[in-house]
């Protein structure tokens, strides 16, 4: 394609017109001459392309517009090819949340005396009081409850670290003795953590009271307060990160959404008890969107590794990261 | 070019997939609305190559997981422009089932970029000047003119040849890369 660009029309017009920077008038001129054949067409198209990839190229910042990634994931999910192994996952799933529920049925008919003790060493367990709640334990903790509950109120003793989730009764107020202090909730979901220093409340559903002699602080939803054994004094309510590294031990699941690889390594050093080491200062623009469930540590340094164009080495002590950074192409 | 750089990247897991999309998804779309002006086209365009790229298994890639993205959305955007009279149910019909049907547009970022800065180095040094003037920093030919002391004739001129030049030299890079592709990645 030979053709020239006829006098009338001048480089400073086009550019005007591919910056969307032209006049109606200067729009008509180049339609007009476009219109005329196609290999006019063609040749706008070409530089247009020009014009378009040298921009491309060039090396933007990284704040790019927001999107609805949410909606646009649900677009492409919608369009996924169906696999023929689908089946048989579903149904192994069904089975499996069946041979849960039946083994948490067993362990509540087998205690029935007044105080009861149920602890964990190395693993999670889970129990259900006599009110339908259910609580779930961390390792080397302690749940202490009666068989049966008083009229008035739900009252139970922890150390160590638990997952609770009351059944609901405003009648009966659910009290947990946690340390010094006292959490007090009608029926909502929410973690405690006790240990010698602190105690520890992070709220997932409802409303809770965290009460320590005279003081007490309201944690809602998506919060939590703290309980310091040194200072004694009680935190106001405060965020939690939606990472969701707290609640790790229970859910097995981290959820990123756009947080940078620093952070992300530090996330996932603490749920792992790992050392990751990043190989250079540029990777710390890095910033990654995943959500990882029940997933290994190699399977989740794997997908950030093919997300981020990364390379994995490992020694005794530490895995590192090394890849050329996500600010050039 | 180094043939021996081909990695085979199974992208089959569903993790990988998703965590692809979410972490380049506002960088793609912005990338595509390099080529194409409107918002929703760009959006649909980086969605409907996920969707194309799930039945793909197995995927080569020259450079990059990310440089390939974006050539293969590039390569989207130059099909969206040159189909655009296309009516919405014509489009349905001719859809690209693989991700790059067109091979002559397709290029990997990495490659595109490597091109087009050998282009930009033949340009002679005045003509370079001028051209990262009014592409880089947007600068009008009157901005331009008086900041280099010359009249606008001369900025008109120049730009003319920077232009051709970058055609010439694309064109040729383009092919070069055909070629190259058709030998099996061997010269």
């Amino acid at each position: 394609m030979n053709t020239k660009l006829p006098d009338h029309i001048s480089t400073e017009l086009l550019i005007r017109h591919f910056s969307g920077l032209a006049s109606k008038e200067e729009e008509l001129v180049l339609m007009h001459w476009t219109n005329t054949s196609v290999e006019n067409k063609e040749l706008l198209r070409e530089l247009h392309t020009l014009w378009a990839d040298t921009g491309a190229i060039s090396t933007p910042n990284t704040d790019y517009k927001k999107r609805d990634i949410d909606a646009a994931w649900q677009k492409v999910l919608a369009q996924k090819p169906v696999s023929p192994t689908n089946g048989t996952y579903t149904l192994l799933k069904i089975a499996a949340i069946i041979l849960v529920m039946v083994g948490v049925g067993y362990l509540v008919r087998f205690l029935q005396d007044p105080q009861k003790t149920y602890s964990t060493h190395s693993t999670v367990g889970n129990i259900q009081l006599e009110d339908g709640s259910v609580v779930a334990l961390n390792e080397a903790s302690q749940l202490t409850y009666p068989g049966s509950f008083s009229t008035e109120e739900r009252r139970v003793a922890l150390s160590g670290e638990a997952f609770f989730e009351i059944t609901p009764n405003p009648n009966q107020p659910f009290i947990i003795e946690a340390g010094p202090t006292q959490i007090r909730v009608l029926g909502t979901s929410f973690n405690v953590k006790v240990d010698d220093k602190s105690v520890t409340v992070i709220v997932e559903t409802g409303t809770v009271q965290f009460t320590r002699g005279n003081e007490s602080v309201l944690i809602v939803q998506g919060e939590k307060a703290t309980f310091s054994n040194t200072t004694e004094t009680l935190s106001p309510a405060q965020k939690t990160s939606s990472v969701g590294l707290e609640q790790f031990w229970r859910t097995k699941s981290l959820r990123f959404s756009g947080e940078k690889l620093p952070e992300v390594i530090r996330t996932i050093e603490e749920a792992y008890a790992t050392q990751i080491k990043l190989g250079s200062e540029k990777l710390s623009d890095c910033s990654l969107s995943v959500t990882f469930n029940n997933d290994t540590l190699e399977n989740i340094l794997d997908v950030i590794a093919l997300t981020l164009n990364l390379e994995i080495s490992q020694t005794d002590q530490q895995y590192i990261l090394t890849g050329k950074g996500c600010t050039d192409y | 070019m180094n043939p021996s750089s081909k990695q085979i990247v199974h992208i089959s897991d569903d993790q990988v997939f998703e965590s692809l999309f979410r972490t380049h998804y506002d960088e793609l779309v912005h990338f595509a609305l390099s080529y194409i002006s409107n918002e929703d086209d760009a959006e649909e365009i980086v969605q409907q190559l996920f969707v194309t790229l799930w039945s793909q298994t197995t995927i080569e890639i020259n450079t990059s997981v990310k440089s390939y993205l974006m050539g293969s959305v590039r390569n989207r955007c130059l099909n969206h422009l040159r189909h655009e009279k296309v009516k919405a149910s014509h489009a349905t019909h001719h859809q690209i089932t693989h991700p790059n049907a067109s091979n002559i547009d397709f290029l990997e970022l990495e490659e595109l970029k490597k091109g087009i800065e050998a282009a930009l180095n033949k340009m002679p040094a005045k003509c370079r000047q001028i051209f990262n003037l009014s592409r880089y920093e947007g600068k009008k030919y009157q901005e331009i003119a008086d900041h280099l002391h010359l009249s606008i004739k001369t900025v008109e001129n120049q730009m003319s040849k920077a232009l051709k030049l970058l055609r010439n030299e694309l064109k040729d890079f383009l092919i070069l890369i055909f070629l190259w592709m058709v030998n099996g990645g061997r010269f």
